[in-house]
């Protein structure tokens, strides 16, 4: 592993935590979408850091390259991250429809209690 | 001086009658209102049928949601307190009394209905989760919190506005911690709590294990990147 990767990793891992502490500190990010970003922060700290991990674990994977076995470990952390928005994203979309759905009904049920009420109102005049 | 009791209710068909008739009989003094969380079983029906003060969300939100929108409610309608008590009944609305006189000689922002203020804690795996939390609130804020998973609690103004309108402000421990730290004055008055007596607890053990992460990562890790306020 060349030491400009293992520089790249480190400036990718401060800057990544840098971004999300700003996110956190203006109130525009949830405590929940924050643990994935500060954990892959903190994995790319230690592998730039720990290069001998990438070569122990290359050689135990079958991997010729301890640079491939970095590339992985960020296939995986993204492959996750695409996977939860996949999750979330088609619960919002559910979730969605039923709050249109619902809204629409109720402003129904309103409309009608109002048109109940204006009959009422002219039976009695 | 009004006193709201936000009572969120998912699926508690079974409870909410008794929990809401107590209140409406025995404690005409304060106001309620009942936040339904999109609950697939009968509980709109009850609520509409026995003419209660119902708050209907249109999807399920989940707690910390029912209650934000039960905080914003006070808020809307100005009340001075609110206090959220769980609907499945295991909180007796007779301890409200006591906590709010703690609140005004206290002069405390939260007041926790706390079961470990005179008792000792029973021991359980439930009761090992919550001393976890407890330590991790004692480490980081030198204050002590015996019943951080207490679901009953009260609310100042102050607070209401808080957590009625801001993010990262939910009903859980991590968000007592950082309030803690922002020099906020959280007090506990000892209360009973009933076993629940229908239906089922919101937690299970995947459930559990993922708030502890979530509690435990809130109060070690995220409170110390937010802004604190005074």
């Amino acid at each position: 592993m060349s030491m400009m990767l293992r520089v790249t990793l480190l400036v990718a891992a401060v800057f990544s935590i840098m971004w999300i502490i700003a996110r956190i500190r203006k109130s525009k990010i949830r405590l929940e979408d924050t643990l994935f970003w500060v954990a892959t922060g903190i994995i790319l700290a230690i592998l730039g850091l720990f290069p001998e991990i990438s070569y122990r674990m290359a050689h135990a994977l079958g991997i010729i390259s301890p640079a491939n076995f970095v590339f992985l470990i960020m296939i995986c952390l993204l492959f996750e991250k695409v996977l939860t928005i996949s999750i979330i994203h088609s619960q919002l979309e559910d979730k969605y429809v039923t709050m249109a759905a619902e809204m629409a009904l109720r402003c129904k049920d309103l409309e009608e209690q109002i048109k109940e009420l204006k009959e009422l109102q002219s039976e009695k005049n | 001086m009004k006193c709201l009791i936000i009572i969120p209710a998912y699926n508690e068909a079974e409870n909410i009658e008794k929990v809401v008739d107590n209140i409406i009989q025995n404690y005409p003094q304060y106001d309620y209102i009942i936040v339904n969380d999109g609950s697939t079983d009968s509980t709109r029906k009850i609520c509409k049928a026995k003419g209660y003060n119902l708050l209907e969300l249109p999807v399920n939100l989940g707690l910390s949601g029912a209650i934000k929108s039960g905080i914003k409610y006070a808020n809307f309608y100005q009340y001075e307190y609110a206090v959220q008590i769980d609907g499945d009944g295991q909180h007796d609305p007779k301890y409200i009394d006591d906590m709010l006189r703690i609140m005004r000689e206290k002069d405390a922002d939260i007041v926790i209905g706390s079961r470990f203020v005179n008792e000792k804690k029973p021991f359980s795996t439930r009761m090992l989760g919550s001393n976890l939390i407890s330590l991790a609130i004692l480490i980081t804020t030198g204050k002590k919190i015996q019943d951080v998973t207490s679901g009953m609690r009260l609310f100042n103004k102050k607070m209401i506005k808080k957590f009625g309108y801001q993010m990262n402000y939910g009903p859980e421990p991590d968000t007592l911690a950082f309030l803690l730290n922002c020099g906020v004055k959280i007090c506990e008055v000892q209360v009973d709590m009933h076993e629940r007596t229908a239906g089922t607890s919101y937690l299970t053990l995947g459930r559990s294990v993922y708030y502890m992460l979530h509690v435990l990562y809130g109060i070690l890790v995220f409170q110390w990147f937010r802004k604190r306020e005074k």
